[in-house]
């Protein structure tokens, strides 16, 4: 952390609370200054004027960067996209890691284009970190439901076989070999079978 | 959004990007009734967020093309708002599609001022009289900048001789919050593109007040824009690409296909179902007072001249001297290329590249490579004291 970036005040624009808090914690760390988390870019300009930050960050996929666009071609006080020229192949590289991880900057008043590199980086670093957590997560959950799914299946076959739980696993298992088909998505076609052709056809009954 | 950059895995897929707008239709339509199938090509669509993002995914690579805004397809160019990247238009893809719609209690006001309002400078008079009269002032709702939506709203107001200022604030606003914005009064007139001239009238919320054709008759909206590296890499797949969306053009023209347009539409992957009660009976999908098409009267033809135009509002309605420079725009639209890809058609196309923007008040023809073709109106709105 260079001592000339510690006055430098950053403005977050995310409506990833949990995602905005990591960059608010990195950026803090490395010794920015950062002047507001907002979540939506709604009384942007206002804020800008009164907190008077160097630079926003905000989130690429957001709806708000028209609006934050339009604001910088209309009115002089709006912070401005960050530009940086394709001349340096570094900065290209940038821009465009900056595009993958869903992170836009814009600069409120010229800060250099230097000073302002880092601090899309840091930015660029939570965004990507944030992404492989959720992912994670993702995978998790999945594989919770999955197992959820196998063990119901598994009763269902051990009730309508009269079989042992080791026996109702090894056929779903040769059966999910046979198809070629992952033994989740066996255990669901099992269930929607055994339980849910059950379950439809009462109703039915009773109306009758 | 899950595209990688990388150029081993580009494979055949076209990578287009869109904004989920009635004048996505074009692109859409060519996937979901097959014409780029009919070419033999795969294309794959991806729903942008803000025109922002869209132009920012084309500028790193992300998308080969997209559809465009007029006015973007030369902006990108010219580095305006993000790092230059080079894109050609080489057909457009929509006429028309833009009105200013008025909240009800202001169209009420603009009403009472006895000036006829179906008459678009009328209009602005009246608005006028009412900015004048008013203590509060006069919300203007718009969407984006670097847009031909912006830049008649602008030259709509100059037909009265207003502009924006303290009595007339410009607010912007994403599209799909238009609705609500103009429902709770934070803006008074929404200068937006289509289905949301329509839905607000639909909503009862207001009432559309003049629409971008009476503004600029038949001006380009949205084009087609392309990487100028990814055309060159792929002249092949670029003329296929345009051959399948210009007879897509043609088929969204015509009234049959509006039904199967709006089943497609209202798919939550393209508008989702904000537009249902477009298709319910007796609404239309195409609002008759917008003009909005897609094909006939050559409306597929990038006219030079209306790049040029398009260039001349940008720099009169934008800030300080952020348009400077003149950008090479027999290299951004591409008459030639459209001229090629009719012809493999069996269409007919203009033999010229400039048409004198705003001295036609009647469709008229053009010499065309194999007879006349026709072309529409292009009037435009006077400023005041002018013509």
């Amino acid at each position: 952390m260079s001592a000339d970036q510690s006055g430098v005040r950053v403005m977050l624009v995310d409506n990833e609370p949990e995602r905005a808090a990591m960059v608010c914690e990195a950026l803090t760390s490395e010794g920015y200054q950062v002047v507001g988390q907002r979540s939506s870019t709604r009384g942007l300009v206002a804020a800008v004027a009164q907190e008077e930050p160097d630079v926003v960050i905000i989130d690429m996929d957001s709806p708000d960067r028209d609006t934050l666009e339009s604001m910088s071609a209309l009115n002089e006080h709006a912070p401005r996209p960050v530009v940086f020229f394709a001349s340096d192949d570094s900065d290209s590289y940038t821009i465009q890691q900056a595009v993958n991880a869903g992170v836009s900057a814009y600069i409120v008043d010229g800060l250099e284009q230097h000073r302002v590199k880092p601090i899309v980086d840091v930015a660029v670093a939570r965004f990507e970190a944030f992404q492989s957590l959720r992912h994670q997560l993702e995978e998790t959950r999945t594989a919770l439901e999955d197992r959820k799914d196998i063990e119901r299946a598994k009763g269902l076959v051990m009730k309508q076989q009269n079989c042992s739980e080791d026996e109702a696993f090894h056929s779903m298992r040769k059966l999910a070999m046979d198809r070629n088909q992952k033994l989740s998505d066996v255990a669901r076609q099992l269930i929607e079978a055994l339980d849910g052709g059950e379950g439809a056809g009462s109703p039915e009954a009773m109306d009758d | 959004m899950t595209d990688s950059i990388n150029d081993a895995e580009m494979g055949d897929s076209i990578r287009l990007g869109f904004i989920p707008l009635l004048d996505a239709a074009p692109l859409i339509m060519a996937v979901e009734a097959g014409f780029f199938a009919e070419e033999g090509l795969e294309v794959s669509l991806h729903r942008q967020p803000s025109w922002a993002s869209l132009r920012d995914r084309v500028g790193v690579g992300m998308l080969d093309g997209a559809q465009m805004l007029g006015p973007m397809a030369l902006a990108i160019n010219m580095g305006l708002g993000a790092p230059p990247c080079p894109v050609i238009s080489p057909m457009v893809l929509s006429r028309n599609g833009n009105a200013i719609t008025a909240r009800r209690a202001l169209y009420e006001q603009l009403a009472a001022t006895g000036f006829d309002l179906s008459e678009p400078s009328e209009a602005a008079r009246a608005l006028a009289r009412v900015v004048a009269s008013s203590h509060e002032p006069i919300r203007l709702g718009i969407v984006y900048a670097w847009s031909s939506h912006y830049l008649q709203l602008l030259d709509w107001l100059a037909s009265a001789g207003l502009s924006p200022g303290p009595g007339l604030e410009l607010v912007t606003v994403p599209p799909p919050e238009m609705m609500t914005a103009l429902a709770y009064g934070s803006v008074d007139l929404a200068c937006v593109g289509e289905p949301w001239n329509s839905l607000m009238e639909y909503h009862g919320l207001g009432q559309i007040l003049a629409t971008g054709c009476q503004v600029w008759q038949n001006a380009p909206e949205k084009v087609l824009g392309v990487r100028r590296d990814w055309a060159e890499a792929n002249p092949e797949k670029l003329r296929a690409m345009m051959r399948a969306v210009i007879r897509c053009c043609r088929w969204l023209d015509d009234p049959v296909n509006r039904e199967l347009i709006h089943r497609i539409l209202v798919h939550p992957n393209y508008l989702g179902s904000a537009i249902e009660p477009l298709g319910d009976q007796g609404q239309w999908l195409f609002h008759p007072r917008v003009h909005q098409h897609f094909f006939r009267q050559s409306a597929n033809f990038p006219w030079l001249s209306q790049a040029e135009w398009l260039l001349s509002r940008m720099r009169l309605h934008t800030q300080g001297d952020q348009v400077s420079g003149v950008p090479d725009l027999g290299s951004i639209f591409r008459p030639d290329l459209y001229r090629e890809v009719a012809e493999s058609l069996s269409l007919d196309a203009p033999v010229m590249d400039y048409k004198d923007e705003g001295e036609h008040r009647q469709p008229f023809v053009v010499e065309g490579f194999r007879g006349q073709v026709e072309v529409a109106s292009d009037a435009l709105i006077a400023a005041a004291g002018r013509g």
